[in-house]
This record gives structure tokens, sequence and C-alpha cells, in this order.
């Protein structure tokens, strides 16, 4: 337990390094990722961490519903985080979809209108190079040029559809958070009993370092989901939307694929842990 | 340096490089063809844990050669792999399960309280063996018959065809290729237990194999050869790209490129010589002349497939769709970078050489799985 508390403690130091180099990642290459994450619908400066919050499941962009039903705020910790200075400005789902021209962003719906052309400009490249009409092809990459980095935008319907799941978002990257914190605390008081010699007797703090193996799988399945659906709805940031990237197959193919994953899995997870029990019970070598 | 390599040399450089890989991939099948050696070639309970420790210490490096081929394929041509694994899709997915299969197999076989029995995993191991590796012989078939599939002008796949890629195993061609695969699999496998194995009565009963497995690829083999010289092929017009049906196609690049015809002699001078080694001489060493030559018969395929204004990934329906080293190829840019990297690949290789030294320094005897290291075996 010591070495696995040392490990787990020094551990924890880098995760929460990386941790702060993400977070700054991803306020700097995919805002609304990041409100999404906290929830921030309006964007402002010292903007404040959410410490705990239960989103309002009824809220959308735009409307005058408040964002969570309650919630218990950090202040001026977000912009600490998001951009390495206090006070700064964080730009919320609001101000990604609608635009917010006070701290020059350009919404998703100007996005929208720029993509489009974008598509259409590549179209006529397309085309003009394939009738090899090459002063047609330069004016069309000239016009895509312009608004490449919008590219993705025009594939997507609406505004709303360049936010991804918010409550999903903002529940996994706090419970992954949570369980961060509570981690390099287990480790401390393990440490400490084992100092003190006496952490036989800690039948409660035995049960929670046994239950931690579980809780560090959900941690970082947790941060998984905050990253793959926050992404949402991009395969490639700004340029590929998902919806855009998926093979043409049937939806019955893919579920079939699903199915069988998940039997040959589970038999496989079933005799794995059938092994290890047994293994357990013949217990270490004399 | 390599900096000012042109374009047409990289794409060129790129597809010997994934040819290679995937032609060491068929040499170290002979993992998959001991799988399927237990269920024939095997007198006992003994004599199958001896084959399967002996591949056993080998199964991951085919594994990682596989995986190392489709990421040279997915790296240096990723229009082939969106194209194909989108949309060839079922065959793929096959070939993943069967390989998800062998590698649970060779940990849980004999585990105490393995839940499903060694006789499962072991007909796991066969399923690999034979259905996964017949099912990668017909997806690399469809390099030669094609496949039906056409691309947007995104470059997106549509699939001509309700099978999704399993269509591949119903052509005569394909199938045979696939069956050839099996045999010669089997015969590797055989030789490479001669080689590695030190236990009287089975090394006899794998001389005996390996040529009657040899004997058994004969035919498929023939079908395939004889097939490509006289099948029709898709040739590029390397000014236009336009795509056009070509009687003789295959003979016409075996004409064009020598070179092609000498590696596919020695290839096949090769792999006989091994077995006529193993079974009338009494050498252990036949593994070696049939690795190698398999792996000059793959290159040789590989090459006729891709090279030469050849269309490698074709399509039968839509011949503009075809794929080709040209149009399926990263980026100059890309294709530049990659290849400083793969300045590092000999010493991969030089590592692994080293290592499968180390772990054949002895050959493996029924002392050793008795031994002390017995709950480290397979």
């Amino acid at each position: 337990m010591a070495v696995a508390a040392v490990f787990g403690l020094l551990s924890s130091v880098f995760v929460a390094i990386n941790g702060d180099e993400s977070a700054y990642s991803v306020a700097q290459r995919q805002p609304m990722k990041l409100a999404a994450m906290e929830g921030l619908y309006d964007g402002r400066t010292s903007a404040p961490l959410v410490a705990f919050g239960i989103v309002n499941p009824a809220k959308k962009a735009g409307d005058g519903h408040p964002a969570f039903l309650t919630e218990v705020k950090i202040p001026g910790l977000l912009s600490l985080l998001a951009n390495r200075e206090s006070g700064s400005f964080v730009p919320g789902i609001n101000d990604l979809v609608f635009g917010n021209k006070a701290q020059n962003i350009t919404g998703a719906e100007q996005r929208i209108a720029n993509g489009r052309i974008a598509v259409q400009e590549l179209a006529r490249y397309k085309e003009a190079k394939s009738k090899g009409d090459s002063q047609e092809a330069a004016l069309a990459l000239a016009g895509f040029n312009a608004h490449k980095n919008d590219l993705g935008y025009g594939y997507l319907a609406t505004a709303q559809a360049a936010v991804p799941p918010v409550a999903t978002t903002f529940y996994s990257f706090h419970l992954m958070v949570v369980l961060g914190t509570l981690f390099p605390l287990l480790f401390l008081l393990v440490l400490y009993h084992l100092y003190k010699n006496d952490i036989e007797q800690c039948r409660l703090l035995n049960t929670a370092a046994f239950l931690a193996i579980f809780l560090g799988y959900i941690a970082s399945q947790a941060g998984w989901v905050a990253a793959e659906v926050g992404r949402q709805p991009w395969a490639i940031q700004n340029l590929l939307p998902v919806g855009v990237a998926t093979t043409r197959i049937a939806p019955g193919n893919v579920q079939a694929t699903f199915f069988i994953f998940l039997t040959l899995f589970t038999v496989l997870l079933l005799a794995e842990i059938s092994i290890m029990i047994k293994q357990i019970k013949i217990g270490p070598e004399e | 340096m390599l900096g000012n390599l042109d374009y047409t040399t990289l794409q060129n450089i790129w597809w010997l490089i994934a040819s290679v890989v995937g032609s060491l991939f068929l040499f170290l099948t002979f993992v998959q063809g001991g799988q399927t050696l237990i269920f024939t070639t095997a007198g006992n309970a003994q004599e199958k844990s001896l084959i399967i420790n002996s591949i056993g210490r080998k199964w991951e490096l085919t594994f990682t050669t596989l995986v190392l081929f489709g990421g040279a394929l997915f790296a240096a041509f990723p229009l082939f792999y969106a194209t194909s694994f989108g949309g060839a899709y079922w065959v793929w997915m096959l070939i993943l399960f069967t390989f998800i299969l062998q590698a649970v197999s060779f940990e849980y076989r004999m585990k105490p309280g393995n839940l499903l029995g060694a006789k499962t995993y072991e007909v796991f191991l066969l399923i690999n063996g034979s259905v996964g590796l017949l099912l990668i012989g017909a997806a690399v078939g469809t390099f030669f018959t094609g496949s039906q599939f056409t691309l947007s002008t995104s470059n997106s796949v549509t699939w001509r065809g309700p099978l999704h890629g399993l269509e591949a195993a119903f052509s005569l061609f394909n199938l045979s290729l696939g069956l050839f695969l099996v045999f010669l699999a089997r015969t590797l496998g055989a030789m490479y237990l001669v080689n590695n194995i030190d236990h009287l009565p089975l090394t006899e009963r794998c001389r005996n194999a390996t040529f009657q497995n040899f004997l058994l690829a004969l035919p498929f083999l023939l079908v395939v050869l004889g097939g490509l010289l006289f099948m029709e092929g898709f040739s590029v017009d390397p000014g236009t790209a336009r795509v056009v049906i070509e009687k003789g196609k295959y003979l016409n690049n075996l004409l064009a490129m020598p070179h092609l015809i000498i590696l596919l002699l020695a290839g096949l001078g090769g792999v006989i010589y091994g077995v006529v080694a193993t079974r009338f001489l009494n050498k252990d060493n036949g593994i070696w002349f049939g690795g190698l030559g398999t792996v000059l018969v793959g290159i040789a395929l590989f090459s006729l497939a891709g090279y030469n204004n050849t269309a490698f990934y074709p399509s039968v329906s839509d011949l503009r769709s075809s794929l080709s080293i040209r149009n399926a190829s990263s980026s100059h840019y890309t294709l530049t970078a990659m290849t400083y990297v793969a300045l590092a690949v000999p010493f991969v290789i030089a590592y692994i050489w080293y290592v499968w030294k180390q772990m054949d320094a002895r050959k493996l005897t029924v002392a050793e799985l008795n031994g002390n290291d017995a709950k480290e075996m397979y």
C-alpha cells in the first residue's frame, strides 16, 4: 500500500499538471467544449469555476432560462485556468453561437454562412479542375481560401448544431475532477496511517481504498466522455462534422457490430474474472 | 536529403514498404498455421501444448506485423484505407473478431477456471487460423479482381452490394488466394515446429504435414498464378489518370518488370526447397527458406498489383473510382515525414531479430513444459 500511495500521489501531481495544460489547450482551441464543460452560456470576464451544479435540462442557447438549477461557484478561477490571466474573458455558449462583437468573437451563425461559401467554392474548384478551366479554378480557390477556416460549419443545419450536449459534458467532466481531487486525499490518508502503523485497524479506509480501484476506471472513462461528447459535432475541429465523416453504411451493420463486440467482450470478461478469482483462491506460492 | 525526393518516388517507396511488411506478415502466419495443426498433427494433449507454447512465443509478432501493415497502408494510402474499411466493412470486422479471439485464447486456454474450457479456446485458434486467414486472402484478392464501390467527389465511399466486403470470398480467384494462404500457413507452421521443437514423434509428423499441406496448397496457387497470367487488369493512364480494363494486364506487368519474375521464381523455389529439405532431407532449417521464399512471392504479388500504372484497388462498378498509388496516397509532405520515421525501422527489426534469437536459443522440450516455469506456459 505504501508503494501504491506514494506512486498514486506522484501520479496525481502529474495528472494535475497535465490537466492544467489540457484545460488551457481546450480553452484556446475548443472554446465551445470548455463552455459546455462548465455550463457557461454567457461569457464574462473573471469567469467563475463551477465546483458543484445541477444543469437546467430545459436550457437552450439564446433563451432566458438560468443555466443551473443550483450551483456552487469559485469566483474568477475559470478565467485563470483557461487563459492563465486573472480577470480575462472566457466566451460562453451564447457568444460562440451568436457572436460577440465587443470581444471580437465570430458566432456559429456567421461561420455557417462563411462555411457554406467554402463548400460551394470547393465544389466549383473541383468542377473547374475537371473541365480544365484554370482561370475559374483559381477564382474558386481564392474564394475557398478566404473562408476555409469555417469549412465544417457549412455542413451544419443550424447554429444550435454547433453546441455539444451540455449536461453530459458538464457532469462527466465534473465527476472526473471530483474523483481526481479525492484520490490524492485518499493517498495522503493511507500514508498517514501507514506512518502511524495502524492501517490494519482502519476498516473504512481499507474499504475505500479497494473501491478506489473502480473509481479510477470511472474517472478515466468520465474523462473520455467529457473529451468526446464535448467535441461534438466535430470529427476535425471546425472543418469536418462527424455527420459528414461517417461511413455510409446502414445502421443495422453498426448495431450488429456493437452487439458482437458486447457479447464477445462480456464472455471474455467473465472468463477473465473467473480465472482471476480462481488464482486468488489458489493464493501466492509458498 | 529525403526532402528532395519527388512525389512519385515517395509513393513508390511507400508501396514497397507496405508490400514488404505485408509479405513479412504472410511469412509470420506460420503462427496461424500452427494453430490449426493442433487439430491434425498433435497426437496428444502434451504435443498440443508443445505446439501452442512454441507458436505462443511468436503470435504477438505476427499480430503486430499485421497491424503495422494496416498502419502503413493507413498512413501512406489513406484513401484506400477509408474506402476499404468503410466499404468492405464486414470482411475487415470479421478478420478483427478472429484476431480478438486469438489473442485471449493463448492466454486463457490452460488457466484454471477459464469458463469455456480448453477445447473452446482451441476452436477459437482454429477459427483465426482458417477463417481469419481465408478472409485476409480474399480481401487481398480484391486488389486484382476489384470491388463494387463508387467514391463521391468528397471521397466518401458507397458500397454496391449488401454483403459489404464478404462478397470478396465468393470469387474463385479470391477464394483460391485465401485457401492458398491457409495451406501455406500450415506448411510454414509445420516447418517452424520442426525447427523449434525437440520431440521426435511430433517433429516427424510435422515433416509429413509440411509436405501434405504444400500439396494441398498447390492447386490453389496454380489457380492464383494462372489467373494472374490470363486475367484482365485495371490500367491507369499516367497522363489523364483514366482507368481502363486491359487484357492480360498482370502478365504485361510481369514482362514490364522482369525483376518480378526473378522474385517470384526465387520465392517459389525457396518455398519448394524448404518443403523438400524438411520432408526428404531431414533438415530443420526449411522454415528459413520457406519464410524468405514467402516474403519474395508476397513482394512480387503486391508489386504486380500496384506498380506499372496499375489500379491496386479497382472498382468494377465505377472505373473512375479505382484507387492507384498515385491518387490514394498521402501528401508529399506526409510521405516525406513518414520516410524519415521509417529510417528507424531497421533498428526495430534488429531488435526483433535479437529477441527471436534469445527465445529460440534452445529448442522447446517436454521437460521445459513441466519444469520450473510450468506456470508461465500457455
